[in-house]
């Protein structure tokens, strides 16, 4: 049996949403930013524990906050990623502040916090107590590069566990 | 509203061609029951009537029941290059979907994405230079500040007083350094620069001349003050000063330096009264040196006299030496040729007696007892000695009369000429010669001829007592000077009669044993000695001899 699971991409803009994406379906990376306008879907189908399932993946544009607009974006919902840079410390509030407005509009849904662009470690300004403190708190964090691939797999793989397990 | 007609279809026509739209019916089971427009260029993919929407296009999955109507979907990426908005409405049961073209919103966006990120960037260069001017502007800072705190350490350390006053009659200090309040007996600056400039000044007149001065050139070089401390004590200051004008102020004001040369001063005065008393001195001793300059030109001229006085004694003594030694040289060659003559004379009547004492025994032996026979005999060996003797001492006297001739002469060659003749006299002996080769020199070769051939006899003789006998000539340098030398393995003889040597007709071995007439080594002396050189001899009794001889010394 095939399921079908709609997961979106929420997170500040430039923190890396439509890379993750692209080098978890397409195996790729471009150092080219374009922003996203509007929201781009993807379709990724992975296998886990004899489970078949459509990754339906909505890459929304980036923001600080959930505008009514992405509020539709949102619609039916099975999980998302709250990924932040993890270079820039203001996009981690960001995400904070986005996965209460999200919790709000969905219920409490599966979700994993991605640090992205773990290959700046040089410039990385998120301190690891700060993690420590959110997995006390039962988050997920998992931190990714979409250049290197780093945690990629295994942040999709995660959240489609999480889902599978609701 | 209610348009027009003609606007109404302007407007459908506008909308048609600025969103190209294209459209889905889905019945109350969200199939899809027909749809229009060319919806694969907006990344659906091939429909499928009577299928459920949601099995075909994933983005309607969970879309349905729609919560209201009309519900929007955005700016919908289903496919690169592409852009939908997607319009929802429900109505009687039914459901519509429109979709319009959103290309132009997104490449609104990315348009100015673009110009963003290109002002970002200028933002970015203009913040880097700002960057880099604050930069340059800190380093300058700290270069100043450095620049000016070494200018302070500089003014605060330096062993002279720096200062800067205002001109007038109750001028005042506007600066000063530590060393200039020590200078004037201050404990710090600040207590100094409570005073006036006149305060320092032991004559008001100095400072008005001073202050003159400078007013009328503008700046004065190690001017010499006097000037006095807090208590009063007088000092000697070398000032140099410069008038500035402020133009920030609008107003004058003297900078200068002050230097304590008190010291100097006193120095100065002490080498000048040294001075003084060393130029007393020169002249009391040039007066010296001249008088005594006098007294010695007078003894020279006295000397020289003494001198001019001991030169025509000296020369009278050469003369008188000179007539003495041709007295002496005539009278030796008159005692020479006599002699010559006395033995020359003699010799005929010897061999009267020679010959008649032969003839005496030839012819009367018989007559003659046996004594007589006896005497006989006594005359006729004594008479051939005499004759030997008196034949040597001509050869002698002949010798010394021979004028040196001189050229190169191998003393190895004569030596070996002389050893191969008295072999070949004496076969029977066996004598072993060693003879050095060329040993070359200059002199007169007859003569040298006559000294190898004494020596080398007399070591011939002197070793008919050995069973093997060696004789040697060789060749020894000392000092850069040969030194030629006879050696043998001979008798010898006793070096107590070493003056007796070379004497003539002075033996040291008896006739009987070794004949001979003395006269050999006598001759050796003479010839050495007029080839300027010496000979002498060494020997150990029974073991040998040997004589050395140099030439030119």
């Amino acid at each position: 049996m095939i399921l079908k699971k709609k997961i979106c991409m929420i997170g500040s803009y430039a923190v890396g949403k439509t890379s993750l994406v692209r080098r978890f379906v397409k195996g790729i990376f471009s150092d080219h930013y374009l922003t996203t306008v509007g929201v781009k879907i993807d379709k990724k189908t992975i296998i886990i524990d004899s489970w078949t399932v459509d990754l339906l993946l909505w890459d929304l544009e980036g923001n600080g906050t959930l505008s009514s607009v992405k509020s539709t974006y949102l619609k039916n919902a099975a999980g998302y990623f709250l990924v932040a840079d993890g270079a820039r410390e203001a996009t981690f509030t960001d995400a904070l502040s986005l996965q209460k407005e999200v919790e709000a509009l969905l219920g409490k849904v599966p979700f994993v916090l991605l640090l992205n662009k773990y290959d700046l470690t040089n410039q990385w300004s998120i301190s690891p107590e700060t993690i420590a403190e959110l997995k006390t708190q039962g988050w997920s964090v998992l931190y990714t590069s979409a250049k290197d691939g780093l945690g990629v797999e295994e942040a999709f793989t995660l959240l489609t566990q999480k889902l599978l397990e609701v | 509203m209610n348009l027009p007609a003609p606007l109404q279809s302007y407007l459908l026509r506008w909308l048609s061609d600025m969103f190209t739209p294209a459209c889905l019916y889905l019945d109350e089971e969200y199939r899809l029951i027909d749809w229009d427009g060319d919806i694969e260029a907006f990344g659906f993919p091939s429909l499928c009537a009577g299928q459920s929407l949601m099995d075909q296009v994933p983005v309607f999955e969970g879309l349905f029941p729609l919560e209201q109507s009309p519900f929007v979907l955005p700016r919908v990426k289903l496919k690169e290059e592409t852009s939908v908005d997607l319009h929802c409405i429900t109505e009687n049961q039914k459901t519509f979907v429109l979709i319009l073209d959103a290309r132009h919103v997104e490449q609104k966006v990315h348009m100015v994405q673009q110009q963003l990120e290109t002002r970002t960037q200028e933002l970015a260069q203009v913040n880097e230079k700002l960057r880099q001017e604050i930069t340059d502007h800190k380093k300058t800072e700290k270069a100043l500040y450095e620049s000016e705190e070494r200018y302070r350490t500089l003014i605060r350390n330096l062993p002279v007083g720096l200062y800067r006053n205002t001109p007038g009659a109750q001028g005042k200090f506007i600066m000063a350094n530590p060393a200039m309040a020590r200078m004037f007996g201050y404990k710090t600056v600040k207590e100094f620069m409570k005073s006036t400039v006149a305060d320092l000044y032991q004559k008001a007149s100095d400072r008005r001349a001073f202050s003159e001065k400078l007013l009328i050139k503008g700046q004065v070089i190690a001017e010499e003050l006097q000037l006095k401390k807090k208590d009063g004590t007088p000092f000697w200051g070398a000032a140099t000063a410069r008038l500035v004008y402020d133009e920030k102020t609008k107003s004058e004001y003297y900078d200068g330096l002050i230097e304590d040369i008190t010291e100097r001063k006193l120095a100065k005065e002490a080498l000048k009264r040294a001075y003084d008393e060393l130029e007393t001195r020169v002249k009391e001793r040039t007066r010296e040196l001249q008088q005594s300059y006098k007294e010695l030109e007078k003894e020279i001229i006295e000397r020289t006299r003494a001198e001019e006085e001991v030169k025509r004694l000296n020369q009278d003594l050469e003369r008188r030496v000179e007539k003495r030694t041709a007295e002496l040289i005539a009278a030796l060659k008159e005692l020479d040729s006599f002699s010559y003559s006395v033995s020359h004379e003699l010799r005929t009547p010897l061999w009267a007696i020679d010959g008649f004492s032969q003839m005496l025994k030839s012819n009367y032996a018989d007559s003659l007892n046996e004594n007589g026979r006896r005497c006989l005999e006594h005359i006729s060996v004594n008479s051939k000695r005499m004759l030997q003797l008196i034949d040597s001492f001509l050869k002698l006297a002949r010798m010394s009369r021979h004028a040196i001739k001189k050229e190169t002469v191998n003393l190895s060659d004569i030596a070996f000429t002389i050893a191969d003749g008295l072999k070949s006299a004496h076969p029977d002996r066996r004598v072993n010669f060693v003879i050095s080769p060329n040993a070359r020199t200059e002199g007169d070769s007859s003569l040298l001829y006559q000294v190898l051939e004494n020596l080398l006899s007399n070591a011939w003789k002197f070793t008919k007592t050995r069973t093997q006998s060696r004789i040697e000539f060789g060749v020894m340098i000392e000092k850069n000077k040969p030194i030629y030398y006879v050696r043998d393995n001979g008798v010898g003889f006793d070096t107590a009669y070493m003056d007796k040597l070379f004497c003539a007709f002075q033996r040291l071995h008896s006739s009987e044993t070794f004949e001979g007439t003395g006269i050999g080594l006598a001759t050796v002396q003479r010839i050495i000695h007029k080839h300027e050189g010496s000979v002498w001899a060494d020997s150990v009794l029974e073991h040998g001899s040997t004589f050395y001889f140099t030439l030119w010394e």
